[in-house]
């Protein structure tokens, strides 16, 4: 019975050892293949549209709803010991530091990364994958390379976007509506939020969620079952999997970058 | 899928509004507009202690941002921390004979350094070090002064007094006794009478403070509002003192926080209308 | 359009190294334990048809993705124009894979592409060719299969039978040596049958092709093939031209062939005696 336990455990262990060797050699493969956009730029643009435009809508829209959310709850907690004043630091570092990067990745995990396992997925089902094969295009290099690097380019951005959209958003509802002092609350941001301390932090935390996302999402769609269910099972881990990693990653950076 | 025109534009939109985006967190957002990354001198200053002093921390001059800390290091040498400061451009006249003080930003804030400028029309060069400083007040050591100045009441030296009170707060054994704000002494023991449910509380008082009035009154006190509590003797304006080991009789117990502020206006009226003077 | 006798005399002589372009010796290839093939023997003669047919689940596709080296054999040769392509290098591979075209069972079409970039796709990955030739190729090509007129449609617009001939004309932009059609017929209305019919044995003699098909549809690969393997439980079973398997002796081969449903494949999934399960039940 134990015995049995313990099999199953160490089966795991070496299953996901093995998935994660094989996540690894695909990865670096598909780095290889980051040169080829230097002589196909359109591979690269064709992908930062599909993950980085389509994605700006929920970005934006989910930018502007924290920032007004946050602008009010802290409004209504400050308030009460009279500190409004430092509502701007508060939203603006909490933004910068980790809800700007976090949230931009679970929400990207969530629109562009399940749509990149299910597109890569279903090209996998449907023998594209095998035809570049055959045509002696690596679908590694061709496929995976120009996404994933558009992954990796479109996360900061958009992190940067859900930042500065929903500092605008706490900045409409605490400056215009709640009557916060728009000149403390621009001053006292900028004493307390520091480029490099915090902004920089928050734009390497987004690269390494992009790269790590993207990874995710490309690695499942390539290593999907080719049947429908494979492919619809595979978008579910993407997602689940993504938020798992980043939220873990996020500590762990947090831990690093802050907490000395 | 969309044109390829209409693809290229949107790219083109999308990182126009990242870049965007990026530009109003450095500028807008984040210092960067008030000190520039590369710009500024150095200075240097010698403390014997730093405190929470970082990389990074800023630099005040009549509390206005004029720089960071750049690096800090050690001088294993001669015990010192040298810590070397970036200070913008435009602020070149700073007077060779300014003091560096290692300042915390209200009770709870960060550290900064705080420049305070001396009377000399000679001003710091680039690269050059500012001899005054004063270290950091370590909170330790500070209570730790505090405790040695308490702790010079000499135990042997004095008398005992003893005080009954409903309900001590969170007084405790070395407690200060005051009289008039001046310690006169310090609580050396608590215990409970269970039989009329009181606390006991026993004070030790320097015998330089012979001349208690039989009818002083105790109260116990807050030092602040976050502070610890002690013992007030409030003396009456009776001929006969108190000798050692009597009781004293008019007692006032803590109060909780909530009805502080209430109870002070009482006491207010009760002192008004006691007219003991 | 062709007769029996004009069919390439060499296709009987398996054995001939020199006059095969694909040869499989002794392979043996498994999928997570389960024997997939088994030992088999095939030579592909040039410029011919050469088709391997079998029961549904037998590997024959799994035999044109070692052809590919899409998959690696567990042991055996696969010699491909002379060369062991399981001992080549990548690029040498890629070089052999740019001659080699593929018809995928659906097609495999570019979804989000024309049918015009389609047929394009392998000319701008692989030549440096100006827009205007590679015009040029990729009409000639569609006009070989009948679809110059469909250049502008998207893969989602085709019929089944349309998007195997656009990925025909895309196996061949290449002006590869060899094409492989996995499955070709399956699903298919009995016109556009007729059409990939015509089309395969028109341009594996015009443009000096060899063709492998791996089909389960005897009537329509016995009109088009010079040879044909019959291969069942990752073996090959029987081969030779049409008319030799026509009459074999084998019963296998005859059961197959004239489409029994009974014989050496039974129609029954191995089981225990009927009477003895059903008794158990009333127990």
């Amino acid at each position: 019975m134990i015995a049995d336990r313990l099999q199953a455990l160490g089966s795991l262990v070496i299953d996901s050892l093995r998935r994660f060797g094989q996540a690894t050699l695909f990865l670096m493969r598909a780095l290889g293949g980051f040169t080829d956009m230097l002589r196909k730029p359109h591979l690269l643009v064709d992908q930062l549209y599909s993950v980085g435009v389509l994605s700006l809508a929920i970005i934006l829209m989910s930018g502007l709803s924290v920032g007004m959310v946050l602008g009010l709850q802290m409004y209504n907690t400050l308030v009460d010991f009279g500190t409004e004043d430092s509502l701007g630091p508060a939203v603006a570092l909490s933004l910068v530091r980790e809800l700007g990067p976090v949230l931009t990745a679970l929400l990207f995990a969530g629109r562009a990364g399940s749509a990149l396992t299910a597109e890569i997925g279903l090209m996998k089902a449907t023998e594209q994958l095998a035809v570049l094969e055959m045509m002696a295009v690596d679908p590694l290099r061709r496929v995976i390379a120009p996404r994933l690097l558009a992954g990796i380019l479109s996360m900061p951005l958009l992190a940067a976007m859900f930042s500065a959209i929903a500092i605008l958003g706490s900045y409409l509802v605490a400056v215009q509506m709640l009557g916060v002092d728009e000149g403390a609350f621009w001053s006292q941001m900028q004493a307390k939020v520091d480029l490099y301390e915090d902004v920089y932090n928050g734009i390497i935390k987004s690269v390494v969620f992009g790269i790590v996302v993207t990874w995710i999402a490309v690695f499942e769609g390539y290593d999907a079952t080719p049947t429908t269910e494979g492919v619809s099972r595979a978008t579910t881990r993407t997602v689940v999997y993504s938020a798992f990693a980043v939220l873990l990653l996020d500590f762990m950076l947090t831990a690093l970058m802050f907490g000395d | 899928m969309a044109s390829r025109r209409s693809i290229e534009i949107g790219v083109g939109i999308f990182v126009v509004l990242g870049l965007a985006a990026l530009f109003m967190l450095a500028m807008r957002v984040s210092n960067l507009s008030s000190v520039g990354g590369g710009g500024g001198y150095e200075l240097t200053a010698r403390f014997k202690d730093i405190g929470g002093l970082k990389v990074r921390s800023p630099v005040r001059m009549g509390g206005v941002l004029i720089g960071r800390v750049k690096r800090i290091a050690y001088d294993s040498r001669r015990y010192e921390a040298v810590v070397t400061l970036t200070i913008e451009d435009r602020y070149r006249n700073i007077p060779r004979d300014s003091h560096a003080n290692i300042n915390t930003s209200g009770l709870l804030g960060e550290q900064y350094l705080g420049i305070v400028p001396g009377k000399s029309r000679d001003y710091l060069k680039p690269g050059e070090r500012i001899l005054r400083t004063r270290s950091a007040v370590v909170l330790e050591q500070m209570l730790g002064k505090l405790l040695r100045l308490e702790g010079s009441v000499p135990a042997a030296e004095g008398y005992e007094l003893v005080a009954r009170f409903d309900n001590i707060g969170s007084l405790a054994n070395g407690a200060p006794v005051k009289m008039g704000g001046v310690r006169i002494g310090q609580v050396t023991a608590i215990e409970y009478d269970r039989e009329r449910f009181e606390a006991i509380v026993r004070m030790r008082i320097d015998k330089r403070y012979n001349n208690i009035p039989v009818d002083t009154s105790a109260k116990i006190f807050s030092a602040n509002l976050l502070g610890n509590q002690y013992i007030s003797l409030e003396p009456g304006g009776d001929e006969k003192v108190l000798k050692p080991g009597d009781r004293i009789r008019l007692t006032q117990s803590a109060l909780v926080l909530e009805v502080l502020i209430g109870q002070m206006l009482l006491n207010k009226t009760q002192e008004g209308a006691g007219g003991k003077k | 359009m062709w007769h029996e006798d004009e069919r390439n005399p060499n296709v009987t002589t398996a054995s001939n190294n020199s006059d095969s372009l694909v040869s499989l010796r002794n392979v043996h290839f498994s999928i997570a334990s389960r024997r997939i093939i088994d030992g088999m023997d095939i030579e592909i003669p040039r410029g011919g048809v050469t088709t391997i047919m079998g029961p549904s689940g037998t590997g024959k596709t799994t035999l044109l993705r070692l052809i590919g080296r899409q998959w690696v054999p567990d042991s055996g040769q696969v010699i491909v124009d002379g060369v062991d392509i399981n001992r080549i290098g990548r690029d040498e591979l890629y070089a052999l894979r740019k001659r080699m075209g593929m018809m995928f069972q659906t097609g495999a079409l570019f979804t989000h592409m024309s049918v015009f970039d389609n047929v394009a796709f392998p000319l701008r990955e692989h030549t440096h060719l100006p827009e205007r030739l590679i015009r040029h190729q990729v009409l000639m090509k569609l006009q070989a299969v009948g679809l110059r007129g469909a250049r502008d449609l998207m893969p989602s617009e085709l019929s089944g039978g349309m998007a195997r001939r656009v990925a025909l004309a895309r196996a061949i932009a290449l002006d590869p040596m060899m094409v492989m059609y996995d499955e070709p017929f399956t699903g298919q209305d009995p016109i556009t049958v007729g059409v990939i019919m015509q089309l395969i044995r028109m341009l594996n003699d015009s443009l000096g092709l060899t063709s492998i098909i791996v089909s389960h549809d005897v009537a329509e690969v016995s009109a088009i093939s010079d040879k044909l393997y019959l291969v069942a439980g990752g073996k090959v079973i029987d081969a030779g031209t049409p008319a030799h398997m026509q009459h074999s002796d084998s019963e296998w081969v005859q059961q197959f062939m004239n489409a029994r449903p009974d014989g050496p494949v039974p129609f029954h999934y191995p089981a225990r005696d009927y009477a003895e399960d059903l008794l158990e039940v009333a127990t």
